[in-house]
């Protein structure tokens, strides 16, 4: 069979860097081809040369056994191939069927939108991917799966024939990414040819026909998916023997550090009460809008606590804001890397002293070869990729980014370190390092409360692990209990059979 | 992998401190503006003769002395991720009531005391309204503008006070080592405001609240606070400049600084503030001011029909602003980024 | 006595005596009468004059005289403004016009009403109202230059002025032409202007540098109040005030500080409190049915009122400042 999309010896060059070198790739109609490599493979790099929206150095691209050049992404879109970007590309105030169909609404004889006609041909669209959606309403008042199958759709619209798609389940729940990857087997039997980045191999597995993986601009091979286990792929990522990915569980667990008594927050009915000990890694699972965000922030001061008591180290103690956390030796790694961790145009040695500004300073004056010193301290501890401690840290790669946020919570020397979901949308050798880190800082004592959505994540490192539901502590299972069905029963309020 | 960062046009032999600390200067639009400010000036001077004269420099440092000193004011309002609209009017607000207070015989110092204050107080009810009650800064400091203007106004009635006492002129038309005083305390505050926007602890913080409101405050930042102390910063600023402009111009005129906003703005945005905040130093703020004043300068000099002027200045400021942008994205397009 | 009290006191009179002669005693009658004065810009100085001449007028006819406007320079905030004082349903206004066709549809629906308006200061002349008090702006230009042009006598003078502002530019194009006609030794023109947008700074940076480039410039001409500031000051600090003339235009109490310390050499004064005080008495006189230049002047369709009154201007300078200070 002729393959659908074929690239051939892709180089790309940027100054300092070989973003591609000599990169090939097949695509056969109907199939559903996984690309994957850490954080700085190439991925994105390949996928939008073949989206063209990059032109490549060298080499070529086939599009149905013809050498096609794209001009730019609309060509490309023309030719049939679509891109659903890790970030949307909707027009959130305008309607699912306006963003399905952007520059060709059928209009009447006076150049007036036909909306009777463009929500019906939405409609039909939608329904066609078996998605539930108004074609009326604005594209800001969907989740964010929702948003992602109006892009599709918007795709599929123009019968496309390849769908490339980036990092599409980060942001997803465990249920929206089942039905994702159901209808995306359902286009790939219809003949689409698929082209998918993730990170999580669990997917990839269960999912993809074939995998191909990038190392450092590097082809490193093509498997077809049965008959290749997961840690081959994670060696051929990274390029050596990760072992495991998470480290050891701590042997025991100290002295009371953090109690939590009758803690309610605002808008909630619900009372909890726990603790958190010396040396512990306290893992908090629960469904995506389970308060355990809310919790984590309320005992970090950031949201008001209507009653309850929270005693440190045995004195009680009264967070009222992030500010006083500090001053307590609390810490808090928010989820949202970008909008609320992360100075983005600003330097990674700025972002690694935010916490500390008057521990870098003297006098009231910030002394720069402290700030550096600090700065350097956490690239090297850390070990943060980047070219100087001056870098804009948007520069970084995710791993990085989230290896300097977590650089800043180790500067306050944090007595407890709250940290929300601290590996989302990073590499799986950064994620890694990031485990091993959390459970280093944890063997010196410090209690670390661990907000993941990741089951695998919670139950590798978590000594002990509180279930989250409605707001309120449903279960509690020690780290040899747990397992991962448990947990999704008491997360969903599932009665055990 | 991140690869490191180097320049296409610089040759590795170059060395680390080529690549690090030049590297890094050329980007800034200081630097820019330094060299356009410096070829201005050279190129005015060979074609009028006439640029670098001490009467001529002199013109034009007085032309943007007081300018100068609410820069500092409006550079930290911007660095914090809002803006300051009530600058002119603040600025007659403080030179009315110093007036005032002059006429009536209250001593020189405390005049100069109580027209600054006017402006603390000017800036603190802008602090208070956007942290505590949450009305963003654009219309707050609109409807400051209005009510230091109204203000200004009313007390005069809208007539110029004059008749101050002559000992009170030493600070706008006095000289030391025959340097005008107004240029010697606008420079004095545009270096100190510049040194503590680089050092200061305190204002460091107000690059984390412009960096990002929600992540500066997760850092055991006070945000409000820093807010706060940005516009009363801003305010006291203005209202010092609008005291030493009627010391120089020996008369108080409600009516002075229309537009002065505006002009403040676009000298700081030139110099390397961002309206998004988080960017920005003082002293590229001064240049912009200074860049504005040459060209302004220039085009008198040159003998440019008035007619023309506006339409000049307006062309050369997109041109110049525009410049620095367009070589910043090529710079960082041929960098390039790699993103996985 | 000085000058403004004699100037408000024969006019006074005056207007007493004429009442008396129609029988009319002032003081006391139409005490019920309520007068408007419309302007735009409303917080500045320049008004305050024009008023207190209209409430001296009103004093002296037993009526209210009551100011209003718009504080902004806004030509649809004071067609809202016109149109509020229309609705309380006055006896008479004396309006000031931002600009001439926006206003004039309410000018018009005004006088249909029967409300007697005049205009003052800037007129719209193609309105119906009764009659235009105000400065010629041409002429003023030309007093400047016969002020300027024999005290230079031979050298350059320069212009500080808003060009985009139509009331200055005649004021510039008076001056110009003025000096050219009369006195050619003295050079000028469009070269020498410089544009102040309506700030003493840009006043004084911009005539600061023209200094520089044109050393020979002898004579200046500040035609409004913040040019009249900053280039004083920016002949003082190129240190030329000995050798440079310069004229401004209106007058406050700062103004006059200027003329009295020798920063300013004169000034122009127009007469903004003729124009309240005589405004004032033409808008009663219609409404009051004073007028019977014709035996029926509606139904003949023609003014009752002499339709443009030039206030004029005078030269302020040293010799004669102290009349135009506030009787304190």
């Amino acid at each position: 069979m002729q393959p659908l999309l074929k690239a051939s010896g892709i180089s790309k060059q940027f100054p300092g860097t070989q973003a591609l070198d000599n990169v090939s790739l097949e695509l056969m109609p109907g199939e559903i081809h996984a690309v994957i490599g850490e954080n700085g493979a190439g991925k994105s790099t390949l996928m939008k040369i073949l989206a063209g929206v990059l032109s490549p150095d060298s080499g070529t691209i086939e599009f149905e056994g013809k050498p096609v050049t794209f001009l730019n992404p609309h060509d490309a879109l023309m030719k049939g191939i679509a891109i659903v970007y890790q970030e949307l590309s909707l027009v959130p105030p305008l309607t699912v069927a306006e963003n399905i169909f952007p520059g060709r609404l059928p209009t009447n004889f006076l150049g007036m939108v036909r909306y009777g006609a463009l929500f019906r041909d939405a409609k039909q669209v939608l329904d066609n991917l078996n998605a539930n959606i108004d074609p009326r309403v604005p594209v800001e008042m969907l989740s964010i799966a929702n948003q992602q199958l109006v892009e599709i759709g918007k795709a599929l619209s123009l019968n496309c024939k390849v769908l490339i798609l980036d990092e599409p389940t980060s942001a997803l729940t465990d249920h929206e990414t089942e039905l994702l990857l159901k209808l995306l087997r359902r286009l790939a039997n219809e003949g689409v040819g698929i082209l998918y980045i993730s990170h999580k191999l669990n997917e990839i597995m269960s999912l993809a026909d074939r995998v191909t993986v990038l190392r450092d601009g590097k082809y490193v091979g093509t498997d077809s998916i049965k008959g290749v286990h997961p840690d081959d792929l994670i060696r051929m990522m990274v390029g050596r023997d990760l072992g495991v990915l998470f480290p050891q569980k701590s042997k025991q667990i100290g002295t009371p550090l953090l109690e939590v008594k009758n803690v309610r927050i605002a808008g909630s009915d619900a009372k909890n009460s726990f603790r958190l000990y010396h040396g512990e890694v306290l893992g908090l699972a629960g469904l995506i809008g389970s308060g355990r965000t809310e919790l984590a922030r309320a005992l970090f001061g950031a949201e008001p606590i209507v009653e309850g008591e929270i005693i440190l180290n045995g004195e009680e103690v009264k967070v009222t804001s992030p500010k006083r956390a500090i001053e307590l030796g609390i810490g808090y790694l928010p989820e949202d890397r970008k909008a609320a961790g992360l100075f983005l145009e600003m330097s990674l040695k700025l972002n690694v002293a935010a916490t500390v500004i008057d521990e870098v300073s003297s006098g009231g004056f910030v002394v720069g070869s402290k700030e550096r010193k600090l700065a350097e301290e956490a690239v090297q501890q850390l070990d943060i990729s980047t070219p100087t401690i001056e870098q804009e840290i948007r520069r970084l790669s995710g791993g990085n980014q989230q290896k300097a946020l977590v650089a800043k919570w180790l500067a306050i020397k944090p007595k407890v370190l709250i940290v929300d979901e601290p590996t989302r949308g990073i590499d799986v050798g950064a994620k890694r390092e990031i485990h091993f880190l959390l459970r280093t800082l944890a063997e010196t004592g410090v209690g670390i409360i661990m907000i993941s959505s990741e089951l695998p994540e919670v139950l590798g490192m978590s000594d002990r692990i509180l279930v989250m539901r409605e707001g309120a502590f449903v279960a509690e299972y020690s780290s040899s209990e747990a397992t991962e069905e448990k947990i999704i029963r008491s997360a969903s309020g599932q009665k055990s059979e | 992998m991140e690869k490191a960062t180097t320049f296409s046009d610089m040759p590795p032999a170059s060395g680390s401190f080529t690549r690090g600390f030049l590297g890094r200067l050329a980007r800034q639009r200081e630097f820019t503006l330094i060299v356009m400010i410096v070829m201005i000036g050279l190129a005015l001077q060979l074609i009028t003769g006439r640029f670098f004269t001490v009467p001529n420099l002199n013109a034009i440092l007085l032309g943007f002395a007081t300018s100068a000193i609410i820069v500092v004011g409006m550079t930290g309002a911007l660095v914090s991720g809002g803006f300051d609209l009530s600058v002119g009017s603040v600025f007659a607000m403080g030179g009315v009531t110093a007036a005032i207070a002059l006429r009536a015989d209250v001593p020189i110092p405390l005049s100069i005391i109580l027209g600054v204050g006017a402006g603390v107080l000017a800036g603190l009810v802008n602090g208070l309204l956007i942290t505590k009650v949450q009305i963003n800064p654009f219309i707050t400091t609109l409807g400051m503008m209005g009510i230091a203007r109204g203000i200004s106004l009313a007390v005069t009635e809208g007539t110029t006070l004059a008749g101050l006492p002559s000992e009170f002129y030493v600070y706008g038309q006095g000289k030391t080592f025959d340097i005008p005083n107004l240029v010697l305390i606008a420079l004095s505050i545009v270096l100190i405001g510049d040194f503590l926007m680089r050092r200061s602890s305190s204002f460091r913080q107000i690059y984390y609240v412009g960096g990002n409101e929600e992540a500066a405050r997760l850092s055991g930042i006070n945000v409000d606070r820093v807010k706060i102390a940005v516009y009363t910063l801003s305010g006291l600023l203005a209202a010092l400049a609008g005291v030493l402009s009627i010391s120089r111009f020996t008369v108080a005129d409600p009516g002075t600084g229309m537009g002065e906003e505006l002009r403040i703005i676009a000298a700081c945005i030139i110099g390397g503030c961002s309206l998004r905040g988080g960017k920005g130093t003082v002293i590229g703020g001064l240049f912009g001011l200074i860049f504005v004043g040459f060209i302004n300068n220039g085009l008198i000099l040159l003998r440019v029909p008035v007619y023309w002027q506006q339409l000049s200045m307006g062309v050369v400021l997109l041109l110049a602003v525009g410049f620095d942008t367009l070589s910043q994205r090529w710079q960082l397009r041929s960098r390039g980024q790699k993103a996985g | 006595m000085n000058r403004r009290d004699f100037l408000k006191k024969s006019s006074v009179a005056a207007a007493a005596a004429m009442l008396a002669s129609r029988g009319i005693t002032p003081g006391r009658a139409q005490s019920d009468q309520t007068y408007y004065m419309v302007s735009f810009l409303s917080g500045i100085s320049y008004w305050a004059d024009a008023f207190r001449g209209m409430q001296d007028a009103a004093e002296c006819l037993g009526v209210e005289a009551i100011y209003t406007g718009t504080p902004e320079y806004d030509t649809t905030a004071e067609v809202r403004v016109l149109e509020e004082t229309l609705g309380q349903e006055p006896d008479g206004v004396l309006l000031t016009v931002i600009q001439a066709d926006a206003l004039q549809p309410t000018i018009d629906a005004a006088i249909d009403n029967g409300v007697p308006l005049v205009t003052f200061d800037a007129d719209s002349p193609l309105s119906k109202r009764y009659a235009f008090l105000g400065t010629g702006n041409y002429y003023a230009g030309v007093v400047a230059a016969r002020y300027i042009g024999p005290l230079v006598q031979s050298g350059k003078a320069a212009v500080v002025t808003v060009p985009s502002q139509n009331n200055l530019a005649l004021r510039t194009q008076g001056f110009i032409e003025t000096l050219a006609a009369e006195f050619p030794d003295v050079v000028s023109g469009d070269a020498y202007i410089v544009d102040n947008q309506n700030t003493s700074e840009q006043a004084a940076s911009g005539l600061s540098a023209l200094l520089q480039a044109e050393p020979d410039i002898r004579g200046v001409f500040s035609s409004n109040a913040q040019a009249a500031i900053g280039a004083a000051q920016a002949i003082r600090e190129a240190g030329l005030s000995d050798q440079v003339h310069h004229i401004g235009f209106d007058f406050d109490e700062g103004t006059l500080d200027l003329i009295d310390s020798g920063q300013l050499g004169a000034t122009l004064a127009q007469g903004t409190w003729q124009m309240g005080f005589w405004g004032l008495l033409f808008a009663y006189m219609v409404r009051n049915e004073l007028i019977e230049s014709v035996s029926d002047w509606r139904a003949a369709g023609i003014s009752p009122l002499p339709p443009n009154v030039d206030t004029g201007v005078v030269v302020i300078n040293q010799s004669n400042s102290q009349f135009w200070r506030s009787g304190e």
